[in-house]
């Protein structure tokens, strides 16, 4: 499987980076004026330009490789949007993206960090700690930031955790009445295809989560929702066949690539 | 109507319809993700939904986007710019 490099910065992109959503109507104008409308959802798309400036010799080097390893447009690899929060349901930790031991008790509709009620609360009411976690289709071994906001009716910890294959890192942070971002940011040893990401609220706990995001980039940006479709494309194209690079000097060059992905 | 002696009749066939071009300038990346979400729960242009206009505050009942497609960017912190166009639809 190919997978869009990261930078030695353990970023996807640099700014500025251009987005484009693109959907498909089908729109009949009859002769009053009113519109018949019909979504064609399969024709959506998803188009990135990312710009690249004062690279390395051996980012340029990566990225040229991983150009000649996609042959241009013909093969599909994953790509990270750097713009967008890799979790899918990012509020709703009821969905079956969310892996949640069936003892964990979830509310939702309760007070969050933006002043709406979309937070949950969850409650382990069991003798032993418990996760609630996503996996996401993306490479192990890049770097990530998970974050959430958290809360807890009196001061107390949360443990985030990352895992991939055999590999794991973990934080513990302060949680007290009032919300506070806590984040991960790790880097794994692993040669992994998928990396699950997640909290554990330990037995007897009682906790507030809101606004989980999982971003392909060393520390946390503002928090992004996101509902059935997330940050991971996994068959993205180059929309080019082209790949051109300039050297302005020892480990400065630049080029821009296009991306799409349905 | 154009008659033989070069006079015209004309009558309104539809109420006029009202259209809003929207530039979004110095946004932050959630702002920039909430419009993206909108235009993906749309669907483009597919959609409808009530829309205040903000220069009068009169609410438009039946709106949609009058786009298929949503373009941003994100050139720094606190600066992502994106354009969106509202069109009423005729009930």
């Amino acid at each position: 499987m190919l997978y869009f490099p990261q930078l030695s910065s353990g970023a996807v992109a640099q700014y500025p980076v251009r987005k484009q959503s693109v959907q498909r109507t089908v729109v009949n104008q009859l002769a009053d004026g009113r519109n018949v409308k019909l979504a064609d959802y399969s024709a959506a798309y998803f188009a990135w330009q990312l710009q690249f400036v004062d690279l390395s010799d051996s980012e340029m080097g990566t990225l040229q490789q991983f150009w000649a390893s996609s042959e241009g447009q013909l093969n599909a690899f994953t790509f990270l949007d750097p713009t967008d929060n890799l979790f899918t349901w990012s509020e709703s930790l009821g969905q079956p993206s969310w892996q949640a031991s069936p003892l964990l008790q979830l509310t939702t509709g309760i007070d969050d960090a933006s002043g709406g009620q979309r937070a949950t609360r969850i409650m382990n009411n069991s003798g032993a700690d418990l996760t609630i976690q996503q996996a996401i289709n993306g490479p192990g071994w890049f770097s990530y930031c998970f974050s959430v906001y958290v809360r807890s009716q009196s001061a107390s910890t949360v443990s985030l955790f990352q895992q991939s294959g055999s590999a794991a890192s973990s934080s513990v942070a302060g949680t007290s009445s009032s919300w506070s971002r806590a984040s991960l940011g790790s880097r794994l040893q692993t040669t992994s295809g998928s990396l699950t990401a997640g909290v554990v609220i330990r037995a007897g706990q009682t906790i507030d989560l809101f606004g989980c995001q999982l971003e392909p980039q060393p520390a946390a940006s503002t928090y992004k929702q996101t509902f059935s479709v997330g940050g991971v494309h996994t068959s993205a194209h180059f929309s080019d066949d082209t790949f051109e690079v300039t050297t302005s000097a020892p480990n400065r060059s630049r080029c821009t690539v296009g991306i799409t992905a349905r | 109507m154009r008659f033989l002696d070069g006079t015209d009749q004309r009558h309104r066939q539809y109420t006029p319809l009202r259209r809003w071009t929207i530039q979004l300038n110095m946004l932050d990346e959630a702002e920039v993700n909430a419009l993206e979400q909108f235009f993906e729960q749309q669907q483009g242009r597919f959609g409808s939904f009530s829309f205040i206009d903000p220069s009068t505050q009169t609410t438009f009942p039946n709106c949609s986007l009058g786009q298929d497609s949503f373009q941003m960017e994100l050139s720094g912190d606190m600066r992502g710019l994106t354009k969106l166009v509202i069109v009423e639809n005729k009930v």
